[in-house]
């Protein structure tokens, strides 16, 4: 894309996403219709290894407009559906499907449904719900972790138990992908999540996995594609802390990833946080700076309102394997310690 | 100036912190299911979304700037209302739930209370009348 051009929509929708926040409450056409939406404009410079649109010099080409719908069928259904536009993926439907509740515990959706994947995987664009503006390194398209929705059913049951309150959810049909790779075909899969509430006041664990089956065009054989993530979070009153650790293995390549990351928000303003992220795209070379990345964050967030935050962070990184992963940069031609600066506008309403 | 400050400091006290103790959580007359503060507390982290007897529940909130909002955030839900817009923005778009509608008033929430059989709503102790009942003090 034309940097120019980008620029100008980044600050097209930076325009409309001001003039949308400074309304505080969502449009509420009716009763029975809801309307949200959310989005950032990145600011991305780097000093070696480009990626996510990031360049030396500084670039605004990073920046994401979603647009969430509702709308109420009858006493028990719900239409869903998400629309989003970014300069990497264009415009389309993210998600779209119907919410059936079956009981106030239980309920069915049917359709492109979000994929429940650890902590992030529903809200994965949406910045003003996360502690850093860059995502931890296994939600990152370059990983190759997660996907984002599945077309299919999803069953999801609420449980009080003795100890907290347990959310048991269970999926199947084909995974849904942007950018599907060319080699394969017919990604049937299925998984669940368990999202356990401790009876201690914001502290959750969560185990999830799916698997998908892919059909491999070269000889029509059928390959198994594995992906889990355990993770565990505290976050209350002004503490967040969150730790998630994801493994994927496909086709004799084993990757993993994980992170743990704080941040303390003083007076509703400031939050000054931190993480450290690990990531290998192939266990067998993890010595070798192209497939592996260890990346110290540290940044300060500012909420200039109730609906719209700034975030300016640095990534110390050392290794090179998203930049690899995301076909940026080649395995062996990229710099193994480099920075990069982030600073980013978020909103949502 | 040490009178003054004594006395400011007292004021301080006995004001105590905004609203305590002073918010109620009311539905309709007629709704004869079991409400506690946990099942309260579903409600407004859009975890519960139907009465036990049938229906769905129409949960109301009140404006940002309305000391009751803060209120019930801390008192009912062990939250301040950041933690509870943050809650919300992360049920709506992972499409599990739409926020409690937003009505302007201690008043408006009584008259949609007491007009709508499934609706449950929260304002300051002293609002509240025989038009609702009660549940959770």
């Amino acid at each position: 894309m034309h940097p120019i051009f980008s620029a100008r929509r980044g600050l097209s929708l930076a325009t409309a996403a001001l003039a949308l926040s400074t309304g505080a409450h969502a449009s509420d056409f009716s009763d029975r219709f809801d309307l949200h939406g959310y989005g950032h404009q990145d600011y991305l410079q780097t000093t070696a290894n480009p990626y996510l649109g990031s360049d030396k010099r500084g670039s605004w080409d990073s920046n994401f407009l979603g647009l969430v719908m509702s709308a109420t069928l009858n006493e028990q259904s719900k239409l869903w559906a998400q629309l989003e536009s970014s300069t990497n993926d264009g415009t389309r439907f993210t998600w779209f499907f119907v919410d059936y509740q079956l009981s106030d515990a239980a309920r069915v959706h049917v359709g492109r449904v979000k994929l429940p994947l650890g902590f992030y995987n529903e809200v994965i664009e949406v910045k003003s719900l996360q502690l850093t503006s860059l995502l931890p390194s296994l939600y990152q398209t370059a990983a190759d972790m997660v996907h984002d929705s599945y077309h299919g059913v999803g069953y999801d049951y609420e449980q009080d138990i003795g100890a907290g309150h347990v959310l048991w959810q269970a999926w199947g049909g084909n995974v849904y992908d942007v950018n599907p790779p060319e080699d394969s075909r017919d990604r049937r899969a299925f998984g669940g999540r368990i999202t356990w509430r401790t009876p201690v006041d914001g502290l959750r664990f969560m185990l999830s996995a799916y698997r998908t089956q892919v059909e491999l065009l070269a000889d029509k054989s059928m390959s198994n594609e594995d992906r889990a993530i355990v993770g565990a979070e505290f976050a209350r009153g002004s503490w967040e802390l969150k730790s998630e650790y994801a493994k994927h293995k496909f086709f004799g390549v084993d990757s993993a990833a994980w992170y743990v990351q704080g941040g303390y928000t003083f007076n509703d303003k400031w939050t000054p946080y931190a993480r450290y992220d690990y990531v290998t795209t192939d266990k067998s070379q993890r010595s070798d700076p192209s497939y592996y990345q260890r990346t110290g964050v540290l940044g300060l967030g500012y909420k200039l309102s109730g609906n719209i935050g700034l975030k300016v962070e640095n990534h110390f990184n050392r290794g090179y394997a998203l930049p690899v992963g995301s076909g940026d940069v080649t395995a062996g031609a990229g710099a193994h310690n480099w920075n990069l600066f982030v600073a980013a506008m978020d909103f949502a309403f | 100036m040490k009178t003054i400050r004594t006395l400011l400091l007292a004021a301080t006290v006995v004001a105590g912190p905004a609203f305590a103790g002073d918010v109620v959580v009311i539905v309709n007359k007629a709704n004869d299911n079991s409400i506690d503060k946990n099942l309260v507390m579903k409600v407004y982290a859009g975890e519960s979304k139907s009465w036990a007897n049938g229906g769905a529940i129409a949960a109301l909130d009140l404006p940002e700037d309305n000391p009751a909002r803060a209120a019930f955030a801390s008192e009912v839900m062990g939250k301040t209302v950041a933690n509870m817009k943050a809650l919300w923005a992360q049920n709506v778009f992972a499409g599990k739930a739409v926020p409690p509608k937003v009505v302007p008033s201690d008043d408006e929430v009584k008259k949609t209370v007491a007009a709508n059989k499934g609706a449950i709503g929260y304002i300051k102790a002293g609002a509240a009348d025989d038009s609702v009942k009660v549940v959770v003090k």
